[in-house]
């Protein structure tokens, strides 16, 4: 059994400012809050052998988080109305969060393991959504995950893993680029599965791979807001930003390269790469597929160890991240109110050299 | 202090514990064997083909609304007399500038409540107001969804980043309205010439805010027709006063009465009408 305390506390500056060039006028300020957050949880675990074939890990983890929010530029003033008052709030809330977690197994063949897992956690809120004195609004996450596990060979050199899992959120958010914060869209639920394989043949050799797939989805429509009364999305929608599948693919090599000055020269080759499908983005789009390849070559020679590596190792122009949002990029011109398509490039072909020292 | 051998996985960066070693020509001739049977086996065969099912089926669902056109056509309204008292005014020439204009989901538009628009038209469209027939005027760009009402400029936008409004692309005569008309009374006569400018009266805001129009965008096909009548605009001026002034030709300059009452029909009293259709 274990017993612990946990604790966070966070101080937080935010700041949006849209300029305009060549000058670099602040022709806006969007943004402009101070938030100081505060954790304090408490977590109670115990791991319980009930018999040689049956395993229970169980716990509770309660937490009290509490927010003190300083938007400068909340309680904006409309054109149209008198300005009266002065803009800003300043807010507190505070709420508490229990979950409980456990994981049942069982052991009924020495190389094969069924779990089953059940959690109950939170998603901390967007502070500066909270209402003064406002139970903060924690997301709630009920987790369901079941699958086998299985240890083959006769050194175990190929795990398998094969796992289903059920995600549930009572409050998920999506990315909001305009705003560069969370917006809340209403309950979702993200079902999939996830097998993973490592496969060591040889002692100088290790594969691994894995492949998830995940189907997240709106449950319910999200709120209503002053811009959108009628929100576009429904439940079903899929949810933004969210790869359906992605893959992982290792392949790690190691063994001695030569003998200098009697001790070993040891080499090292790493290849990985990651797919990513083409993820979901508001407005019916979805972004193009990524798929990225990183290396890492190096060698060592007694506490000294020389290692490059590669990340993009095929200079793949990519976008990493893909919005759908109003945007002007022309000051001089009357605007689109329309939703484009931006990116965020990856990047580049990107070479690391670096020298360990091993003491 | 040694350290365990560690072979790198660059899943994240990690490090994990690593086998004795072998020599690197017995590797590859093991790797070479790994390959093959693998083929053999055609494993990446049917990877590839449960990835394609799961990206594809996860790809025919949608996120939400979808991107459509709508046609729009604009139109005036036939000339007729507009009659107060003894005086007849007649409409010889009305020549508008019309947008750009902007569909939103909320009843109470407004510049910040409509950042995204189910549908516009960026720039604006001139057209002689005097003519009921409908003229194609494009199309509008937009996003699936339920229009509320609409924002709109006659042919000047006020930007946030501009000191004052500017003309927009599509007007055509550089004002908002170019209107001519003749006036009567049976007995006397004299003509009326009105080159009307309606501008926004902050910036980043429009001439006509939440003017109210309502239909459901589900995909292309609609027709957006915008219909003015430009004699209503005229309801409003003081014919008699116009008269008073006892020229051959009056022009009406933006500090008169009579001018403002054409800015206040066109933005407030006498508005466009929206008709939808499939």
């Amino acid at each position: 059994s274990e017993v612990g305390l946990v604790t966070r506390f966070d101080h937080i500056t935010q700041r949006q400012r849209l300029i305009q060039a060549p000058q670099n006028e602040i022709w806006d300020e969007r943004l402009d809050a101070t938030i100081d957050a505060a954790d304090i949880g408490g977590y109670l675990l115990v791991d319980w052998l009930a018999t040689d074939y049956v395993r229970i890990f169980g716990g509770l983890r309660l937490d009290g988080l509490f927010y003190s929010i300083d938007n400068r530029l909340g309680n904006a003033i409309p054109a149209t109305r008198p300005e009266d008052f002065i803009p800003g709030f300043s807010r507190t809330a505070f709420g508490v969060a229990g979950g409980p977690r456990g994981t049942l197994e069982l052991l009924p063949l020495p190389w094969l393991q069924v779990f089953l897992s059940y959690g109950r956690g939170f998603r901390s809120p967007q502070a500066n959504q909270l209402g003064e004195g406002e139970s903060a609004p924690f997301t709630t996450v009920n987790s369901w995950e079941g699958g086998l596990a299985m240890r083959l060979g006769a050194e175990e050199t190929l795990k398998l893993r094969l796992a289903a899992f059920r995600t549930s959120l009572s409050q998920d958010a999506v990315f909001d680029p305009q705003e560069a914060t969370l917006e809340r869209v209403g309950p979702s639920r993200r079902t999939g599965a996830v097998l993973h394989a490592h496969y060591a043949p040889w002692q100088w050799l290790v594969l691994a791979g894995s492949l998830t797939g995940a189907r997240a989805i709106l449950t319910e429509p999200p709120p209503a807001t002053a811009e959108q009364p009628e929100p576009a999305l429904e439940p079903g929608n899929l949810l933004p930003f969210v790869p359906p599948v992605v893959v992982r693919v290792d392949a790690a090599l190691r063994g001695p390269l030569t003998q200098w000055r009697g001790h070993a020269l040891t080499g090292h080759f790493g290849l990985g790469g990651q797919y990513l499908s083409a993820r979901p983005l508001p407005y019916s789009e979805f972004s193009d597929p990524v798929f990225v390849v990183d290396a890492r070559l190096s060698a060592r020679w007694r506490l000294l160890e020389l290692a490059l590596d590669a990340y993009n190792l095929f200079n793949h122009r990519y976008a990493a991240n893909e919005f759908v949002f109003v945007s002007d990029w022309n000051p001089g011109a009357v605007p689109s109110r329309l939703p484009a398509r931006h990116i965020a490039a990856g990047p580049p072909l990107s070479l690391l050299a670096s020298l360990r020292i091993y003491l | 202090m040694s350290q365990p051998p560690y072979a790198f996985t660059p899943v994240n960066g990690e490090l994990s514990p690593a086998r004795p070693t072998k020599p690197w020509p017995q590797m590859a001739a093991a790797l070479a064997r790994v390959c093959r049977a693998a083929v053999a086996r055609q494993r990446h065969t049917v990877a590839g083909i449960m990835l394609l099912c799961l990206t594809v089926s996860s790809a025919c669902q949608d996120t939400g609304q979808t991107r459509l056109t709508v046609a729009l056509q604009v139109a005036g309204t036939a000339a007729r007399p507009v009659v107060q008292g003894p005086w007849q005014l007649q409409l010889t020439e009305a020549t508008v500038a019309l947008g750009p204009m902007y569909f939103c989901a909320t009843v109470a538009a407004d510049s910040d409540l409509c950042r995204a628009a189910q549908l516009e038209l960026p720039q604006a469209v001139t057209l002689n107001a005097l003519d009921a027939a409908p003229m194609d005027a494009g199309s509008l760009q937009g996003v699936s969804g339920t229009v509320q009402s609409t924002l709109f400029d006659y042919g000047f936008a006020w930007l946030l980043t501009t000191p004052r409004p500017i003309a927009v692309p599509g007007a055509e005569t550089g004002r908002s309205a170019v209107m001519a008309a003749d006036v009567t009374d049976g007995t006397r006569s004299f003509r009326v010439r009105a080159l009307v400018d309606v501008l926004p009266l902050v910036a980043g805001s429009f001439a006509v805010r939440g003017a109210r129009t309502t239909h459901t965008l589900v995909d292309s096909g609609d027709t957006l027709q915008v219909r003015l009548d430009p004699q209503l605009w005229w309801q409003g001026v003081d014919i008699a006063a116009l008269a008073a002034l006892d020229e051959a030709v009056v022009e009406l300059t933006p500090d008169s009465t009579a001018y403002n009452a054409l800015v206040i029909g066109m933005t407030s009293t006498a508005l466009p009408s929206f008709t939808w259709s499939r």
